[in-house]
């Protein structure tokens, strides 16, 4: 430990450009993968207003056919909705929903016509999701059942349109349509992209398109009970969509099952199409092909650095090995030696990460409404530490195991007189 | 009672294009304790010699035996060991590792023995001997050609071999300096009763020597 020491201090002084950069590489790429590590956790840590995260499915679309080559698929009428996902077992409550945001134009007495988030949703929202409320009320049931007009808005919003958080009672356009708002929730991060919003409305739950009766504005949420069997919630939903197809059948139409609701990691890693089963393992692939490529670029590159250190050192291998040492030993000295930069580097790069987390507000603010910070604690945790000295190691063993078995390989006499050997 | 046996060793190097007979045919035979020098012109396959019997290098044919073992069945593991435990190596240029100051230099060896007591001792032991006591911290780029050899030497012995092997170990010092060398061999030799084989091209060092064989192209002349 001491020798390894000594000889990364020597490599400092006699190698600077190379011994620095393999720091400072090793750090930045360190950084790099816990930026993505707390990006990751972002979408999938929960954390108000998604803090059921872990309990989430999603069934966003339906897909009906009319034959061969005719099909149309989109958001889903609020009939079809019911029947094929009101009243599982295993699922506490559903909300008939809009799964995205989208823009609307706002105007409070204020007199500042503005761009907002909107968020239409039906009244079981509001226990889903964990919003805080600050004054007034969640619209109810006979609300939306009814379509009056009223909005939940963030205080951020309820600021924008009156000049005030006061905003009970008071009246306000959405999309040049009046609005009575009952209630102001606490600001929202639009990382939680599925229950954030400036502006909540009563969504239509009985929308269905003239065109199509099967569809229409609505998607689902679906909160299931701990620890439930999500394929067991799934076939019963396959079962609905079966019943749905024998009634449709006279019509020549049937609506293709894309094995919905999702999980709350599918649904937010992978873009969900309307009219394709999304694949699961796609999800996973993606997050292991982002790691792969944040590790091995940097390891190749930290290899030839490796590499070029080597073979400074070859003589001294070529001795070493004339005064007994294995080349097992050389390898494990070579992968030791570099795991003390590699560490250096990390340690380095987990700082930068920190301060990073602790004061770049750029990853967390968005164009509309104000920005919301996660809690540090949801990025800096020992699991993110944890990977990201498990990430070390791995770029150790990547980087340091060819130039060291390149090392190990040659004969004695060969190392011994190697020509970029520096004597004394 | 030989210590060192060589019989009908061959070397050839080959390369792409071209092959090289360094060794022919090649039977020597040193005596424990013997101070042995050899002799030749440039490029007539001394150090190639040295390293075989050094086990730093395999023979193309014939077979090693040092201390009664046949080195061609050892693993490379097992040569290894062979080496820490038997075998001292000076070399014409010193060969010190840069990054380490003298007395790690000359600890080498002992940090690839299991035993590791009382290492320090053994160091400062040599170091006194050798006269580059006070020289422990110093690194190798500190130190003059003839320190260095020193250090080398110390390095050879500190790991108690029965045989050192020296390729012109006084090939880059000045003639002082060398003679010094040459007394600390011979006193090693001498005194310890270590199996001395040297390279030299210089005929008044050869004469000081036990025995002294000739090479030419590869094969021993006299
Ligand atoms: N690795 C190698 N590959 C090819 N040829 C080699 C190799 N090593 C040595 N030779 C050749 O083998 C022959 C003997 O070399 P060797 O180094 O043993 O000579 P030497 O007697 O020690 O010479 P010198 O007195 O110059 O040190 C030379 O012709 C040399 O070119
Ligand atoms: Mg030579």
């Amino acid at each position: 430990m001491k020798t390894k020491l000594l000889q990364i201090l020597y490599d400092m002084r006699t190698q600077p450009v190379i011994a620095w950069v393999t720091v400072a590489g090793t750090a930045l790429s360190i950084f790099l993968i816990m930026v993505v590590l707390m990006m990751k956790s972002v979408t999938l840590t929960p954390f108000a207003p998604e803090s059921n995260r872990s309990r989430m499915m999603y069934a966003p679309y339906i897909d009906v056919r009319m034959g061969e080559n005719n099909s149309s698929s989109g958001c889903m009428s609020g009939e079809i909705a019911r029947t094929l996902y009101s009243g599982l077992d295993n699922v506490e409550e559903i909300s008939l929903m809009d799964l995205d945001l989208s823009p609307v134009n706002v105007k409070g007495t204020s007199g500042e016509r503005f761009v907002a988030n909107s968020r239409r949703t039906d009244a079981a929202f509001w226990e889903i999701f964990d919003h805080k409320l600050l004054s007034g009320r969640y619209y109810t049931p006979e609300e939306v059942e009814a379509g009056t007009k009223v909005a939940v808005v963030s205080e951020a919003t309820a600021r924008r349109l009156f000049g005030t958080a006061d905003a009970i009672g008071k009246t306000m356009q959405v999309d040049f349509v009046n609005h009575m708002v009952v209630g102001v929730v606490a600001n929202t991060s639009t990382l939680a992209t599925i229950g954030s919003g400036d502006v909540f409305t009563p969504i239509n739950v009985h929308s269905s398109s003239d065109y199509l009766p099967e569809m229409g504005e609505i998607s689902v949420a679906l909160l299931v009970s701990d620890g439930a069997d999500r394929d067991a919630v799934r076939r019963q939903v396959e079962s609905r969509y079966a019943q749905v197809n024998s009634a449709l059948a006279s019509e020549g139409k049937w609506i293709e099952y894309h094995n919905s609701p999702f999980d709350h990691k599918l649904y937010t890693t992978v873009t969900v199409y309307s009219n394709t089963t999304p694949n699961d393992s796609t999800a996973d692939a993606i997050d292991a092909l982002i790691y792969a490529l944040l590790l091995l670029v940097p390891a190749i590159n930290l290899s030839s650095m490796l590499h070029s250190r080597m073979r400074r050192r070859v003589s001294e291998i070529g001795i070493r090995r004339a005064y007994g040492c294995t080349r097992a030993r050389i390898i494990s000295d070579i992968v030791g030696e570099n795991l003390i930069v590699t560490v250096i580097g990390g340690i380095i790069g987990i700082a930068a990460g920190t301060l990073f987390a602790m004061f770049y507000d750029g990853l967390f603010t968005d164009a509309g409404g104000e920005a919301v910070r996660p809690a540090l604690g949801m990025l800096l945790n020992l699991r993110t530490i944890g990977a990201a000295l498990l990430a070390c190691l791995v770029l150790n063993v990547l980087s340091a195991s060819l130039p060291a078995w390149q090392a190990a390989r040659l004969s004695p006499v060969q190392a011994i007189n190697s020509a970029t050997n520096i004597n004394k | 009672m030989a210590i060192i046996e060589l019989n009908n060793i061959g070397k050839v190097f080959r390369t792409r294009e071209i092959e090289t007979t360094a060794l022919e045919n090649v039977n020597l035979s040193v005596e424990k304790g013997e101070f042995l020098s050899i002799m030749g012109p440039s490029g007539c396959g001394k150090s190639t010699l040295l390293n075989i019997m050094g086990l730093l290098d395999n023979p193309t044919s014939g077979t090693v035996r040092i201390t009664d073992t046949d080195c061609a069945s050892l693993s490379d593991t097992a040569r290894a060991r062979f080496r820490n435990s038997n075998l001292g190596f000076v070399f014409q240029s010193f060969h010190l590792i840069p990054s380490l100051n003298v007395a790690a230099n000359i600890e080498l060896p002992l940090d690839y023995r299991s035993d590791s007591g009382q290492r320090q001792e053994r160091v400062r032991e040599v170091a006194e001997r050798l006269g580059i006591a006070h020289r422990l911290k110093h690194l190798p780029s500190q130190l003059s050609g003839g320190q260095c050899q020193r250090v080398a030497i110390a390095r050879a012995i500190v790991g108690r071999p029965s045989i050192i092997l020296a390729d012109e170990p006084t090939g880059n010092l000045d003639s002082r300096m060398g003679n010094e060398v040459m007394d600390l061999l011979h006193e090693l030799n001498r005194r310890d009763g270590i199996t001395v084989v040297m390279v030299t091209h210089n005929e008044e060092q050869a004469r000081r020597t036990d025995r002294i064989v000739r090479f030419f192209d590869g094969r021993i002349i006299n």
